[in-house]
C-alpha cells in the first residue's frame, strides 16, 4: 500500500473525531450542551452534562489519532493507531449506554435519548469498524516489490 | 481465467472509476431505501394507530386546531390538552346506535420543574367504562389498586417498570402496570384514574410551581362504539346536530388527516429518488463507457480470436455486476443503519409513533431494492458494450491503439 493512502483513513478518523465531539454541542446538543467545556464552575444538574463532556474528550482524541496518521502515514502508525481508534469507538459507545455510567435520563422523548445516544454509538460503531480495519491492513504482510 | 475473475482484476486494475460507479449507484440505493421505508413505515404507523382506535368515533370540542391536535396526541403521544362539558357524555350516550362510551381527560406535566418527571401525556380514564386502554394491558390485573391509592399506568416507551414511583404536579403515583407495545401514540402516554387525576389537580394549587385547572365537570374527549351496521356518518351527523359544540371524528379519518399532513413531504422526497435514480443511471453509463473505450483494443483482440459476443458482453455486464451489487448493498446498509438508529428523531419529525415497517416487510423492501438498483445500473452500463461488440474487430483493435 502506497504511504499516501493511509492519510485517507486518518482524514476519516479526523472527520469522525469531530463528528463525535460536536455532536452534544452543535449536532443534536444535549439539555445544558451552552455550559459544556473544560473551564467554569458551572454545576450539572443533569446526567446528559457528563456524557456531553465524555463525547467532546473521546472525540478529541478520535480527531487526534486520526491527525497522527496524516502526519506520519506509515503501516506502524496505522497500526497503532488502529488499535487507538478500536477503544476510542469501544469508550464511545460505552459511555452512551445508561449502564455504564448512567450518562442520560430516563424520559424517552429527550433530546438526548433519540438524538445525541444513537449519534453518537454510530460515531463510536463506525470509528471502531475504521480501526478494526486500519489493525487489519496494517497487519498484512506487505507485497514484495 | 473465467469472466468473474477477469471482471475482478479489471476492477482492481480500475480502482478510482469502479469508486466512482459504486459512489453514485449506492447513493441512489441510499436515499431509495430511506425514502421508500420511511413511506411504507409512516403508513404502516398510521394504519396500526386506526385499527387499534378501539372506537368507532370520536369527539372532541369544535375546532380544526383541536382535530389537528387530537389527532397528533392519538398517533404520536405529543401532549395536548382541550376540554367539554361531561354532560355531554349522557347526551352521546343516549343516541340512537352507541353501544359503549369512554370519556378521557387530558393533561400535559410541566417541564424542568421539580414537581414533575419529564414532558408527558397524561390522560384521565374511568376504569369502569374505558375500552381503549385495558386490551393492552401486558399482564393481565386480576386486581385493581384501590381508587383511593395514586396510581398510574403507562406506555411501554416511557421507561418505568410496574412498581416504581414517578411524580406529576406534586403527586407521587405508583406504576401499576405497563401497556403492551401498540406501536401508537399510546405507547408515549401515562394514563392516571380519575379519581387520581382528581386528587393531582387539587393539589397541584399547593405542590405544584403552576397549578393545574381542570374543574371536576370537565373531560376532553369521549370514545365511542356503534352497534353492528350503524352507518357511522349518519350517526356522526345526529351526534354533531345534538351537541353542536362538539365534532365527531371517524377513526378512518384519523389516517387521512395524518396522511394528509405528510403527503408533501412524501412527494418532494419520491422526487428526489427520481431525481437521483436518473443522475446514478447516467452516471454508471457514461463512466461505463469511458472504461469500455479504453478497453476497446483489447475486446478487439477477443473477438478477432473468436470469442463469442455473449462471453464479451458477459465479461462487462459482470465487471458492472460486481461494482452495482457491492455498491447497493453497502448504500441500503448504510441507510438502514441510519434510520434505525434514529427511528425516533425520525418519528418526532414526522409525527409518527413509528418510521420503519416490520422486519420482514423490511428486509423484503430493502433486498427487492438493491436488486432494482443494480439491474438499472447494469442496463445503463451494457449500452456502450452493445455498441462496441456490434464493430467490426478490426477496426475495435485500431481504435484501442489510437
Amino acid at each position: 500500500m502506497k504511504h499516501w493512502l493511509w492519510c485517507l483513513p486518518g482524514l476519516l478518523a479526523l472527520g469522525g473525531g469531530v463528528f463525535i465531539t460536536l455532536t452534544p454541542v452543535a449536532l443534536f446538543p444535549i439539555c445544558e450542551a451552552e455550559h459544556l467545556g473544560w473551564a467554569g464552575d458551572f454545576r450539572p444538574t443533569m446526567r446528559c452534562f457528563w456524557l456531553g463532556q465524555a463525547a467532546i474528550l473521546l472525540g478529541g482524541c478520535v480527531a487526534v489519532a486520526g491527525l497522527t496518521l496524516l502526519l506520519r502515514p506509515r503501516r506502524d502508525t496505522a497500526f497503532a493507531v488502529g488499535c487507538i481508534l478500536l477503544a476510542l469507538g469501544a469508550a464511545v459507545i460505552l459511555a452512551s449506554l445508561n449502564g455504564v455510567i448512567g450518562s442520560l435520563c430516563g424520559h424517552a422523548h429527550s433530546p438526548c435519548q433519540i438524538g445525541t445516544k444513537p449519534a453518537l454509538r454510530l460515531g463510536g460503531g463506525l470509528t471502531a469498524v475504521l480501526g478494526l480495519g486500519l489493525v487489519f491492513w496494517s497487519a498484512r504482510k506487505p507485497k514484495s516489490s | 481465467m473465467n469472466q468473474w475473475s477477469i471482471a475482478l482484476r479489471q476492477i482492481r486494475r480500475n480502482f478510482l472509476r469502479s469508486v466512482l460507479m459504486a459512489v453514485g449507484v449506492s447513493l441512489f440505493a441510499a436515499v431509495m431505501v430511506g425514502v421508500t421505508l420511511l413511506v411504507v413505515g409512516v403508513n404502516q404507523s398510521i394504519n396500526r394507530t386506526v385499527d387499534r382506535l378501539g372506537a368507532d368515533l370520536m369527539v372532541i370540542p369544535r375546532g380544526a386546531q383541536l382535530a389537528t391536535q387530537f389527532n397528533e396526541a392519538l398517533i404520536t403521544g405529543k401532549p395536548t390538552s382541550f376540554y367539554l362539558p361531561r354532560a355531554r357524555l349522557n347526551e352521546i350516550e343516549s343516541q340512537r346506535g352507541v353501544t359503549r362510551v369512554a370519556a378521557q381527560t387530558y393533561a400535559q406535566t410541566l417541564t424542568n420543574a421539580r414537581c414533575c418527571s419529564g414532558h408527558f401525556f397524561l390522560v384521565g380514564f374511568e376504569r369502569a367504562r374505558d375500552f381503549t386502554i385495558q386490551p393492552w394491558l401486558e399482564e393481565a390485573m386480576t386486581t385493581w389498586p384501590p381508587e383511593d391509592e395514586d396510581w398510574v399506568i403507562v406506555g411501554d416507551r416511557i421507561l418505568l417498570h410496574a412498581g416504581e414511583e414517578v411524580m406529576f404536579y406534586g403527586t407521587t403515583f405508583t406504576v401499576a402496570a405497563v401497556l403492551s407495545p401498540t406501536g401508537t401514540g399510546m405507547d408515549w402516554t401515562v394514563y392516571i384514574p380519575r379519581p387520581s387525576l382528581r386528587r393531582m389537580v387539587d393539589r397541584s394549587v399547593e405542590r405544584a410551581i403552576t397549578p393545574l385547572h381542570i374543574d371536576p365537570d370537565q373531560i376532553s374527549a369521549i370514545f365511542m362504539r356503534a352497534g353492528q351496521g350503524v352507518d357511522l356518518i349518519d350517526l356522526a351527523e345526529r351526534i354533531e346536530q345534538a351537541v353542536p359544540d362538539c365534532q365527531v371524528i371517524l377513526s378512518s379519518s384519523v389516517g387521512t388527516r395524518a396522511r394528509g399532513q405528510l403527503k408533501v413531504v412524501m412527494i418532494i422526497s419520491l422526487a428526489v429518488v427520481g431525481a437521483l435514480w436518473l443522475v446514478a443511471g447516467l452516471l454508471s453509463g457514461v463512466v461505463f463507457a469511458q472504461a469500455v473505450r479504453e478497453r476497446r483494443g483489447e475486446i478487439g483482440l477477443f473477438l478477432a480470436k473468436g470469442a463469442e459476443v455473449c462471453f464479451i458482453v458477459g465479461m462487462l455486464v459482470k465487471e458492472s455486476l460486481i461494482i452495482s451489487l457491492a455498491a447497493s448493498v453497502a448504500g441500503a446498509g448504510m441507510a438502514v443503519l441510519l434510520i434505525v438508529s434514529f427511528r425516533q428523531l425520525l418519528g418526532v419529525g414526522l409525527g409518527v409513533s413509528q418510521v420503519l415497517p416490520g422486519f420482514p416487510a423490511m428486509l423484503a423492501l430493502v433486498l427487492g431494492l438493491c436488486l432494482f438498483a443494480c439491474i438499472s445500473a447494469v442496463l445503463c452500463s451494457l449500452a456502450p458494450v452493445l455498441a462496441l461488440v456490434r464493430t467490426d474487430p478490426f477496426a475495435a483493435i485500431k481504435g484501442g491503439r489510437e
